[in-house]
């Protein structure tokens, strides 16, 4: 098989179905490299390389570093590297071939929780993640000089001098910041200006949890940032931005799109919410974080018609009539303790044609049933994505879901289900009922403490869940 | 005279090892390569010109494709390109049949296939690997191909006892 030339390898994958291919790249070296940089792959199909991600390294409480590699033909490939603590030298010294050979390809870098065990600190004992930061720091701009888009966890790189200087072509910058751990205003003041240099290319712009306690300047250069006519979208998740007024007038300035998360304590009832919605008159989408605590009320929303297609968390506590719903693409729920209010949710669902993503989060024991989870997924039949945390009780529900979806959600491509920690092992069982006929991946992920997997998903209460059931279609 | 020429000449084709097979021309013209040859001659002298020498398959393959060309010799064959988008398709129980052989044959069919550019059984072979290499384990495909695993038993250890928990029960 191996004495077959390249060309007649490429024309035997590319006769095997999709999701087989990740199953081959596993195999050698040289097959996961022609697949690689041949045009078997469509586009945006996520291989994960090596058995890093099939091996279930990417079970862990977060994924270390993310690269996309696209490759020649503009298809992508996707890294996953676990957490630092479960990478082995072994592993790394491969991840650093696959680089080696990819760096220029890259466009998409993603460098987070290089330590996930402690804010102040990094585990310097640990060789594996010395090198893991020596090899991305040294000679940063050479090394990725193609870069498109870059996503930089500001406090585990502890010292980010490495980005003084550079620049890219950057479409997309994402700076994760840590409200409560300590960083040095002159990182902050680094990277906003690392931001600022790419203001002519940056399109999308995400700063997450831009520390409280910030100087002037930071805001000055965060404003002079957002004035740029070149972006997109802006997601701020921030506190008191919306007390500044340079921030205010450049965000209401050009955009006419734009999420923005709050997190602000000090402004806690509906009616500073509304205070904020009014300040941001020309954003049409508006994300208020669940982080803030407060539920917003959908009788706030409904002074704004410009909310129409928006993403934000729905209150389930209101009784507002859900078909002026029809335009929401995403509708994430939460705290959904009422079986009265879920039901009336379901009925109302019927007409939202559109909706492609569907969030249910903190769901309560009384609220969810099997009934009402098949009743939802019959009625969204166009939805994506779903998520529901499934508590421990009503563990079989998300079994019985996926047999709806076997045969009604015929759009959807993935579900997120949140498991008790004692039903995790049940639920792998259960899946394997299913792992042939249609699901493609499933990953069952630990979750070692209450920090979210993703970005948008907020736990329940401490502990209560333990497990993220994922699946893709 | 053309009264005594056959509709459907003979045509001789010599393998890699020496091997002399006669059959139709109608059958040969399957092949893209040895069409050109026989285009650039001229139709003309077809009977004229001699065993045709293939340097790059063996006897026991060239023996294997012919069978499968002159089962096929009336049928329309797509053309490359017409291959190029194919994906699943109905596959003629005759053709599944006759795939029914070891790798190593297998192999050397795809070789020749490509050689003497005969396009569907170029894809009705590689399409054969391709069904035995669906649903399979990376270690299975390995198994089943011969192919050296390239990571290192200390290193497959390492992901094992890593991965330990996903395998209990």
């Amino acid at each position: 098989m191996e004495n077959l030339p390249e060309h007649i390898l490429i024309k035997i994958f590319k006769q095997i179905p999709e999701k087989y291919l990740k199953d081959l790249y596993e195999v050698s070296e040289n097959w996961s490299s022609i697949i690689k940089s041949s045009s078997v792959l469509t586009k945006n199909l996520q291989i994960s390389i090596k058995t890093l991600k099939d091996k279930k390294f990417s079970r862990t409480k977060s994924i270390l570093i993310d690269i996309p590699i696209i490759d020649i033909n503009y298809q992508k490939l996707s890294l996953e590297i676990p957490t630092l603590d479960q990478i082995t030298d072994g592993q790394f010294k491969h991840i650093k071939k696959v680089l080696a050979k990819n760096e220029e390809n890259i466009k998409f870098l993603k460098l987070v929780e290089f330590n996930s065990k402690d804010f102040f600190g990094f585990d310097f004992a640990n060789v594996t993640h010395l090198e893991i930061e020596k090899y991305f720091k040294s000679d940063f701009e050479p090394k990725f000089k193609n870069l498109t888009h870059l996503v930089i966890d500001v406090n585990n790189l502890k010292s980010i001098g490495f980005l003084n200087n550079c620049k890219f072509n950057l479409k997309h910058l994402t700076l994760i910041f840590h409200l409560e751990t300590l960083i040095h205003d002159e990182d902050v003041t680094t990277f906003l200006n690392f931001t600022l240099r790419h203001q002519s290319t940056l399109e999308e712009i995400k700063i997450i949890g831009l520390p409280y306690h910030h100087e002037p300047t930071h805001l000055e250069i965060l404003a002079k940032i957002l004035e740029s006519e070149k972006l997109k979208l802006i997601e701020l998740e921030t506190y008191m931005l919306s007390d500044d007024q340079n921030i205010i007038q450049a965000i209401n300035k050009n955009k006419s799109w734009c999420k923005i998360e709050f997190y602000d304590s000090q402004k806690n009832d509906q009616n500073d919410i509304k205070q904020i919605i009014n300040i941001f008159q020309d954003v049409k989408i508006v994300k208020f974080s669940q982080k803030s605590f407060i539920p917003i009320k959908i009788s706030t929303l409904r002074d704004f018609s410009h909310f129409e297609g928006a993403t934000f968390i729905f209150d389930s506590e209101s009784q507002r009539n859900y078909n002026d719903l029809n335009n929401l693409h995403e509708l994430i729920i939460s705290r959904v303790d009422n079986e009265y209010q879920l039901s009336k949710l379901i009925e109302q669902l019927r007409p939202a044609t559109n909706l492609k993503i569907l969030k249910i989060k903190n769901l309560s024991l009384r609220a969810c049933t099997d009934r009402k989870m098949k009743q939802i997924l019959k009625n969204v039949k166009y939805l994506e994505e779903f998520y529901m945390d499934a508590y421990s009780k009503h563990f079989d529900v998300s079994i019985e879901a996926l047999e709806v979806i076997e045969n009604d959600a015929k759009f959807l491509k993935k579900l997120t289900i949140g498991v008790a920690k004692e039903k995790l092992e049940q639920m792998r069982d259960k899946l394997r009922i299913f792992n042939h006929s249609y699901i493609q991946a499933v990953a069952i992920e630990k979750k070692i403490h209450n920090t979210c997997l993703e970005n948008d998903l907020v736990c329940g209460e401490k502990d209560e869940i333990e497990g993220i059931v994922r699946f893709t279609k | 005279m053309d009264i005594d020429r056959p509709s459907d000449p003979q045509v001789s084709v010599v393998s890699s090892d020496g091997t002399m097979f006669h059959t139709t021309l109608k059958s040969i013209l399957l092949s893209g390569t040895i069409k050109d040859m026989i285009e650039h001659i001229g139709e003309g002298g077809v009977e004229n010109m001699g065993a045709i020498p293939l340097q790059n398959v063996d006897s026991k393959t060239l023996e294997i494709v012919i069978k499968w060309i002159e089962h096929h010799k009336d049928n329309i064959q797509p053309t490359s390109e017409e291959i190029k988008d194919k994906t699943a398709d109905f596959i003629d129980p005759w053709d599944e049949n006759f795939l029914e052989m070891d790798l190593d044959k297998l192999y050397n069919l795809i070789t020749a296939a490509n050689y003497l550019n005969i396009p569907q059984l170029l894809w009705l072979s590689t399409r054969k690997i391709a069904m035995l290499i669906k649903n399979r384990t990376p270690q299975e495909i390995r198994s089943l191909f011969n192919i050296e695993d390239d990571w290192t038993p200390q290193e497959i250890e390492a992901v094992q006892k890593e991965n330990q928990w996903c395998e209990e029960k």
